[in-house]
């Protein structure tokens, strides 16, 4: 590259570098492309042109940065522009040095949301004790035979079961749309994932009712890694319909879901317990799951709730649970 | 809940748009005709025609055996005889049976005879994959009419577009490829009764950094990936074409010069596709020199599509793989 056309190479340039570079009287061969392959582009000839020839239209100066650091300003919501010398050409590392600051502000505008958010619902919870005797010995079943990594978890059995309820109960699996209740079809269930470097979020299986166990525990593997490794995508994170939130293996047994708004329910799993219970006349050790669930009182009612809970209840006790 | 609840909230559907548009133009004139298989009592294979037989009965609702040549080639005999036949193939994928009524008939006559013969047909067609409906259900053919000089070809993507350019078509004496896409029967919109402006394309949203072309549902997918370039830092402008042909020239050519990039996206396969169509314009144009990165098109995969729904999603593009294309055009 460098050499006049006709003695071999010659330069590559795109027509609008071109025609600006003739039009500017810029001899182009002096310039280092930035383009695929080195080619000139109409950013490289304008870096290159006196300031008091650039052309109006190119105002205001896009800062020059990098593609992973474009997108790394994306995700953290920083703004490029007067945070470097014009020239500089902004790299993903120069981005990451100013995001965990800003990062803290996102909590705060997530906290703001919320509030904001609050105008629009009237939460009220609803708590059960689930028979969940049924549930245990499947799962039990279910990872003595898993083959692979991903080993399905008591979570996986939930939103598997919680996937039946919605179908029984459709009225759950809704969002709010400017005050109306907007029912979503299909199921998107969002998880709650409490990720250590980037604070709570709520990604969504999509269509869940479609899949069996070991796809579940496969899908929720990869979006707890992906949250915390900053790799959900935006398809990711868009489109729930409804959210789970598991605190069950702390100390927790019943606790009040915070709606994920715009969406009208989400249920919460608190602790599995063994207690005394009284089968057949007889008191004998059972297990029980505490279930909490929390709905948007503008649109769902208490009797949406039982329904729902009972739904579950009864997804919790099926004999062939699909893989 | 009833499920006709929540579509109200959201609008109305794309295939109750062409079902409003169709008994509209019914009522208006007495010389519109319906043809195609299991349109009458069962509403058409994707329900599109659901409630018309009741309104409209036997004399203007055909119901045909399944010979997509012989219903095709009866509908251009009645449109030359002054009908105004709308042609519903089941699947898209059928007019292949129908291509020699269609393009050396319904297409020819009006030059052959001088403009005496008019031919005012409308075929729709429901294209596209996306239903696990497999390789011969799933196709979106409209390549095999665009190079077939007196057909126009329309590709709505939004119930509003929908209406009104169905309305037009039947209203139109020349024949109209109308191209549906299965996919987006459901989608919701607020309709009005806007008038359709022939030949226009539409810019779904500005932007200033490159322009994504595109028709028919990939509109939504371009939609969706320029909300994620948006949060790139990228401003892309999207420009849905409605009608392929004829081809707003105008519309295309000042967005590339303005945007510099152009990105042509279809579901239909690369190789042959209506986008080289596009890119050719764009590169032939004044257009061209104001360019600064090489056109890109994106279609379907070179291969049937597959019955498997992972294989099947994989493809066509999708709004991550026009969010990926685009970034590429922008290193």
């Amino acid at each position: 590259m460098g050499e006049k056309k006709g003695t071999g190479t010659f330069k590559l340039i795109s027509p609008k570098a071109k025609s600006y570079a003739a039009q500017n009287g810029i001899d182009y061969y002096t310039i280092n492309g930035t383009g695929r392959s080195g080619a000139v582009l109409f950013r490289d000839v304008v870096g290159a042109s006196p300031i008091a020839s650039r052309p109006a239209n190119t105002e205001p100066q896009k800062q020059k940065a990098s593609q992973l650091a474009m997108r790394a300003a994306g995700y953290y919501g920083i703004s490029l522009e007067s945070q470097f010398n014009p020239g500089y050409r902004v790299l993903k590392d120069d981005v990451l040095r100013l995001a965990p600051q800003n990062e803290l502000n996102q909590r705060s505008a997530f906290g703001k949301r919320l509030l904001a958010a609050n105008l629009h619902m009237v939460p009220f919870t609803s708590h059960g004790r689930l028979n969940a005797g049924k549930m245990l010995e499947a799962l039990e079943e279910i990872r003595a035979n898993a083959a692979g990594k991903a080993r399905p978890t008591l979570t996986d059995m939930c939103l598997l079961a919680a996937a039946r309820a919605l179908e029984a109960v459709p009225r759950l699996n809704s969002i709010d749309k400017d005050g109306e209740m907007v029912l979503i079809v299909p199921i998107n269930m969002a998880i709650a994932i409490q990720s250590k470097k980037n604070g709570l979020l709520a990604p969504a299986i999509k269509d869940i009712a479609q899949m069996g166990i070991s796809q579940i525990a496969y899908e929720r593997t990869r979006l707890m890694a992906a949250a915390e490794s900053k790799r959900l995508s935006n398809d990711d994170l868009e489109n729930a319909s409804f959210t789970l939130s598991n605190m069950g293996a702390g100390p927790v047994e019943y606790f009040t879901p915070v709606l994920n708004f715009p969406l009208n329910a989400i249920l919460g799993i608190g602790g599995v317990k063994v207690e005394p219970a009284v089968v057949n006349g007889e008191i004998k050790p059972a297990s029980f799951l505490y279930a909490s669930l929390t709905l948007n009182h503008i649109h769902l009612n208490g009797q949406d709730a039982s329904e729902f809970l009972a739904a579950f209840e009864q997804a919790l006790q099926i004999d062939d649970w699909p893989q | 809940m009833p499920a006709g609840k929540w579509k109200d909230n959201m609008g109305m559907t794309y295939a109750q748009a062409i079902r409003d548009a169709i008994a509209e133009e019914m009522e208006a004139d007495s010389k519109v005709v319906l043809i195609g298989e299991d349109i009458g009592i069962y509403g058409g294979a994707f329900g599109v025609t659901r409630g018309l037989w009741e309104k409209f009965g036997p004399s203007r609702i055909l119901e045909t055996p399944i010979s997509e040549t012989a219903f095709t080639g009866a509908a251009v005999g009645m449109a030359f005889m002054g009908y105004k036949p709308v042609v519903e193939m089941m699947f898209g994928d059928f007019a292949s049976l129908a291509i020699d009524p269609i393009v050396n008939h319904g297409a020819k006559y009006h030059f052959m005879t001088a403009g005496a013969v008019k031919c005012p047909l409308v075929l729709r067609l429901p294209c596209g994959s996306g239903t696990g409906a497999a390789a011969q259900h799933s196709q979106s053919l409209e390549s095999l009419f665009l190079n077939s000089p007196g057909l126009i070809v329309l590709a709505p993507s939004t119930p509003q577009d929908a209406k009104s350019m169905l309305k037009w078509a039947i209203q139109c004496e020349d024949p109209v490829i109308f191209i549906e896409n299965k996919l987006l029967y459901r989608a919701t919109g607020e309709v009005s009764d806007a008038p359709y402006n022939f030949g226009k394309a539409k810019i779904a949203k500005e932007g200033s950094d490159l322009t994504i072309y595109s028709y028919s549902r990939m509109v939504e997918e371009s939609l969706k990936s320029a909300i994620m370039l948006d949060s790139a830092g990228i401003s892309a402008e999207v420009v849905d074409l409605m009608s392929l042909r004829p081809l707003d020239e105008k519309t295309i050519i000042e967005s590339a010069m303005k945007t510099s990039r152009a990105l042509v996206v279809h579901e239909a396969p690369l190789f042959g596709g209506f986008g080289a169509q596009v890119s050719s314009l764009i590169a032939g144009s004044d257009a061209f020199y104001c360019l600064d990165a090489p056109i890109k098109r994106l279609g379907g995969l070179e291969m049937p599509i597959a019955y498997t729904p992972s294989l099947e999603a994989s493809q066509i593009p999708t709004a991550s793989s026009i969010y990926e294309a685009a970034l590429e055009m922008m290193e």
